[in-house]
């Protein structure tokens, strides 16, 4: 019976002795959590509000103290700002972890096999159908300085096969002695989106329909999103 | 005595109760379907593997071509503007109506061999079969519908959870079901028994002027229009200039390539005869404008494919003769073929009034 018990518990102590963390993403304007209801100003003085931002994250690995690269899942996610329980992810990440690794966007091969289930139906909005290819990542606002309709401006990046490949690797150390937190925050600032890389004016390019050299640039910017900071 | 009858009953419910389980298995396994490739013909492209044909899933596409649910407003279907007396063109339109008086901007192309084509779209946009009712479902020109939508309405209509479940196992209705059950229809649409067919698998001769215009256009015309099925699937600059209100630049748009301006998708000539208008807007009415426009009127531009810089000279006297070898490649089987036919219509084996050719 003790040997029944202990054959039960063991995984429990080995899981507990190698410590685990879960992964969320948090939404913040230049280092404030953002509000889906306040208006922010870009590197450009520009006000925006943000009314839709959704992004896919793939290919999730982690690093070790081994430097193996291992798979943490083959699962596509879609993360949605807007919906609070679509920024954690359902998987563990091991405290022995050194680097986690992830993808925005959705790799070639999803883009080339048909219709896909799950978060990548392209009834979920974010697939190109007029020609073939997920929306790898999304934003749309108002602004006034968009000269549109409605002043909106809305970038939906996407395009998978070179020299147009908006799909970014994202590669963030960990902080070593973290202690005992069960959760890791990516902070995610989505001032970047204007700024990360290149230089993104609403006055100039308030809309992105397409793959192509602005996808490149934005894609380039959204790379550019994410940190993981020490935590307190 | 109660206790006994008790026990009784309840294995006779339970023996019901399996009974029940067992029946509705063997109904629920859709028949298997094969597909045939015509003789001398290269392999399909499609992965039947993912997407085996079978009687129901067939039906199932059918149904769904012919669905006028899949728009917004509920006049438009994939038939509307795919008509089988024009080999599923837009009969007599250079640009095909959408809902709510929209116009679309090219001209719907005719649907069949879709098996062997890799790329959809006169830019060649669209990389799967399975993809492609998407993009007219979707376009505010066309059907003006989103997916979600589409498939709201497909579940709640009982009749298609049951064609669904027959087709697929289960009553789940998904945009992959959806995509996948119109290819299973529109890959059966194999036009492959034209007069051309019957010629080259000797049992039919063409007549003088037939021959005379195969030799014209092996010599001038199947580099492009490759036999057997009459395209290369190529991209390539006619010398068709550009609309100036349409503003399409074709494959350009796709690729991002300057090199690939006012490229556009070699159409397969089987069934050429029927499926007027002609070119990616629909500008030529009649052969007559499509020869002209090589002889004469095309525009030679930085991107004008290389074999095209002189244009493409014909006489009258080769015209005549081309004409006569293209309208061998009318598939009259094809276009009145009722596995095909829209339910309920009277039109089959009936061909349209030729205004043009």
């Amino acid at each position: 019976m003790k040997s029944v018990i202990l054959i039960i518990l063991l995984p429990c102590f080995s899981m507990m002795a190698m410590g685990q963390t879960k992964l969320a993403f948090q939404m913040e304007w230049n280092g404030h959590q953002w509000h889906p209801d306040s208006s922010y100003q870009n590197a450009a003085g520009e006000t925006l509000q943000i009314n839709r931002l959704q992004f896919y994250t793939s290919q999730w690995k982690y690093i070790n103290a081994n430097n193996d690269t291992i798979d943490l899942t083959t699962a596509h996610f879609l993360m949605n700002a807007f919906a609070m329980a679509s920024l954690s992810l359902p998987f563990d990440l091991p405290k022995n972890a050194k680097t986690v690794l992830f993808n925005v966007g959705v790799e070639k091969d999803k883009n080339t096999s048909g219709i896909q289930t799950g978060v990548l139906d392209p009834s979920l909005g974010m697939f190109w159908t007029w020609r073939t290819g997920y929306i790898m990542a999304k934003m749309h606002g108002v602004s006034s300085n968009a000269k549109t309709a409605g002043n909106r401006f809305s970038y939906e990046v996407g395009g998978f096969e070179p020299p147009f490949d908006a799909v970014r690797t994202i590669v963030l150390n960990l902080p070593s002695g973290k202690g005992s937190s069960n959760q890791t925050i990516i902070h995610t600032n989505l001032a970047a989106w204007f700024n990360g890389k290149h230089p993104i004016q609403i006055s100039q390019t308030p809309n992105c329909h397409n793959a192509g050299k602005l996808a490149m640039l934005l894609a380039d910017n959204y790379a550019t999103l994410f940190s993981i900071v020490n935590q307190p | 005595m109660p206790i006994r009858l008790t026990i009784v009953s309840l294995i006779v419910l339970v023996f019901c109760c399996v009974g029940f389980i067992q029946k509705s298995n063997p109904l629920e396994v859709p028949t298997k379907v094969p597909f045939t490739v015509p003789k001398g013909w290269p392999e399909p492209v499609y992965d039947f593997k993912k997407n085996p044909l079978t009687k129901q899933g067939i039906a199932l596409g059918k149904q769904l071509f012919y669905e006028v649910q899949l728009s917004k407003d509920g006049t438009i279907s994939c038939g509307s503007c795919h008509q089988q007396f024009g080999a599923f063109n837009s009969y007599d339109h250079p640009l095909s109506h959408g809902i709510e008086n929209t116009l679309t901007t090219r001209n719907a192309p005719a649907l069949f061999n879709l098996a062997w084509q890799k790329a959809f779209m006169w830019d060649g946009g669209i990389n799967h079969l399975d993809l492609q009712p998407l993009a007219p479902i979707t376009a505010h020109n066309e059907m003006g519908e989103s997916i979600e939508q589409v498939l709201n309405k497909l579940r709640k209509t009982a009749a298609y959870r049951k064609a669904f479940k027959a087709a697929f196992g289960d009553e789940t209705i998904n945009t992959q079901r959806m995509g996948k059950a119109l290819s299973q229809f529109l890959l059966t649409m194999v036009s492959s028994n034209s007069k051309y067919d019957r010629v080259m698998n000797g049992t039919d001769s063409f007549s003088l002027p037939e021959r005379l215009g195969y030799a014209i256009f092996k010599t001038k015309c199947t580099i492009c229009h490759s036999e057997p099925l009459f395209t290369d699937f190529s991209y390539r600059n006619t010398g068709i200039p550009l609309e100036p209100y349409l503003n399409d630049f074709g494959r350009m748009t796709i690729t991002q390539l300057a090199a690939d301006s006012l490229k556009f998708k070699v159409p397969s000539l089987r069934n050429v005869e029927v499926s007027f208008p002609y070119g990616h807007d629909g500008r030529f009415f009649s052969l007559m404008n499509v020869f002209d426009h090589y002889r004469q009127s095309m525009q030679v531009g930085p991107t004008t494919d290389p074999i095209l810089k002189n244009k493409l000279p014909l006489s009258n006297y080769e015209i005549g003769q081309l004409r006569a070898f293209l309208h061998t490649l009318t598939d009259s089987v094809f276009i009145s073929d009722p596995r095909f036919a829209e339910p309920g219509t009277n039109t089959i084996g009936k061909l349209p009034i030729d205004q043009h050719n």
